[in-house]
């Protein structure tokens, strides 16, 4: 009966111990996997990934910062939270939502403009390589990034106020309104964006459509002097 | 729930599941039930040997040594504040299956780039 009492006794405790052992062993990962978490975002560089204009490396950024934080971590981690919203949101902002990209227009009355009968400037012609090796996200992207840095360099130049605009299609109506597009260089300047709006967004795009994207790009920009012109 | 990753949600969306955000709503359910079965568990056998112990020890029946009465007391409280603690963390549940709808409905929004991405790794 002793035997039996011990037995009993020495059950009730070891269960007692893994209880213990097992709620302070959660604790412990729960915040290594915390501090896990936030150097996957700090070790990273958003911004570098985001001017490669390449889809690998930021899909990849993606896959590599949010396969390590969990649903729970965002809900009980401040600074987890905090970083998972801004990463999204600058994500969302950079490749639109599906909302956005279908809304704009695209006018199914533009002309052709044969690629071929354009004199491509040096800084595009990443841009056609890559578009002749099959990789129309990137060449699109880095259009995108192109006109981007081309039209903020003009509107910088023209000492306009940019801090808030944060599309390339802003900065066209921005430069439309005051006056250094005429009406047909910023139709073909949009068209270009829109296009390259709806590959980065992951819609199909033809080649046609791309390499007539990127005809139009060159046509409005050769019509206005700039950092393309040199 | 601990072990849904931002990843897992964007395997979800690219997979186009229908009615995503039921299934979202079910897995919550199936992981509150499990939590809520340990903590009643780890409450009940808690409470039981408490009582069993305290009632005895009221009848002046209680044959254990002082050890043997210590340890299983002591047991009996581990128990149950490991019971009390899974319930504490269960009461964050509702916060993460609302986080977990409104990073789901993000990521819907850029649903065709995730997809030509996995497509161009693949």
């Amino acid at each position: 009966m002793d035997f039996f009492k011990d037995i009993i006794s020495a059950t009730s405790i070891v269960a007692g111990l893994i209880s213990v052992i097992t709620s302070l062993i959660s604790l412990f990962l729960s915040n290594y996997y915390k501090k896990s978490a936030l150097g996957a975002f700090e070790e990273l560089q958003l911004e570098e990934v985001l001017k490669s204009s390449e889809i690998v490396p930021l899909g990849r950024y993606l896959d590599t910062t949010l396969s390590k934080v969990t649903v729970a971590q965002y809900t009980t981690s401040a600074p987890i939270s905090a970083r998972v919203d801004e990463y999204l949101n600058r994500i969302r902002e950079y490749v639109g939502t599906t909302e956005e990209v279908q809304s704009q227009e695209i006018s199914k009355h533009a002309p052709e403009v044969p690629l071929w009968t354009l004199e491509i400037p040096s800084e595009l012609q990443p841009v056609i390589d890559e578009l002749r090796e099959g990789e129309s996200w990137n060449a699109l992207a880095r259009l995108r990034r192109l006109i981007e840095l081309h039209l903020r360099e003009v509107a910088k130049a023209r000492k306009l106020h940019i801090d808030k605009v944060r599309s390339a299609g802003q900065l066209v109506e921005l430069l439309e309104k005051d006056r250094y597009f005429d009406s047909e260089s910023a139709y073909d300047l949009r068209y270009a964006i829109q296009i390259s709006n709806r590959a980065i967004h992951g819609l199909d795009v033809t080649r046609v459509e791309a390499e007539d994207a990127i005809a139009h790009a060159i046509r409005a920009l050769s019509r206005n002097p700039g950092p393309f012109q040199r | 729930m601990k072990d849904l990753t931002l990843k897992e949600l964007v395997d979800l969306v690219i997979s186009e599941v229908p009615d995503s955000y039921e299934r979202l709503e079910k897995m919550f359910e199936w992981h509150f039930e499990r939590d809520m079965s340990v903590v009643k568990w780890s409450l009940g056998a808690g409470a039981s040997v408490s009582v069993a112990v305290f009632a005895t020890l009221i009848k002046g029946e209680l044959i254990m040594n002082v050890w043997q009465a210590s340890a299983v007391a002591a047991s009996a409280l581990a128990s149950f504040t490991y019971g009390v603690y899974r319930l504490r963390q269960l009461r964050n549940i509702h916060r993460q299956f609302v986080a977990a709808l409104k990073l789901h409905s993000q990521l819907v929004q850029i649903r065709p780039f995730l997809k030509t991405y996995r497509d161009a790794v693949r």
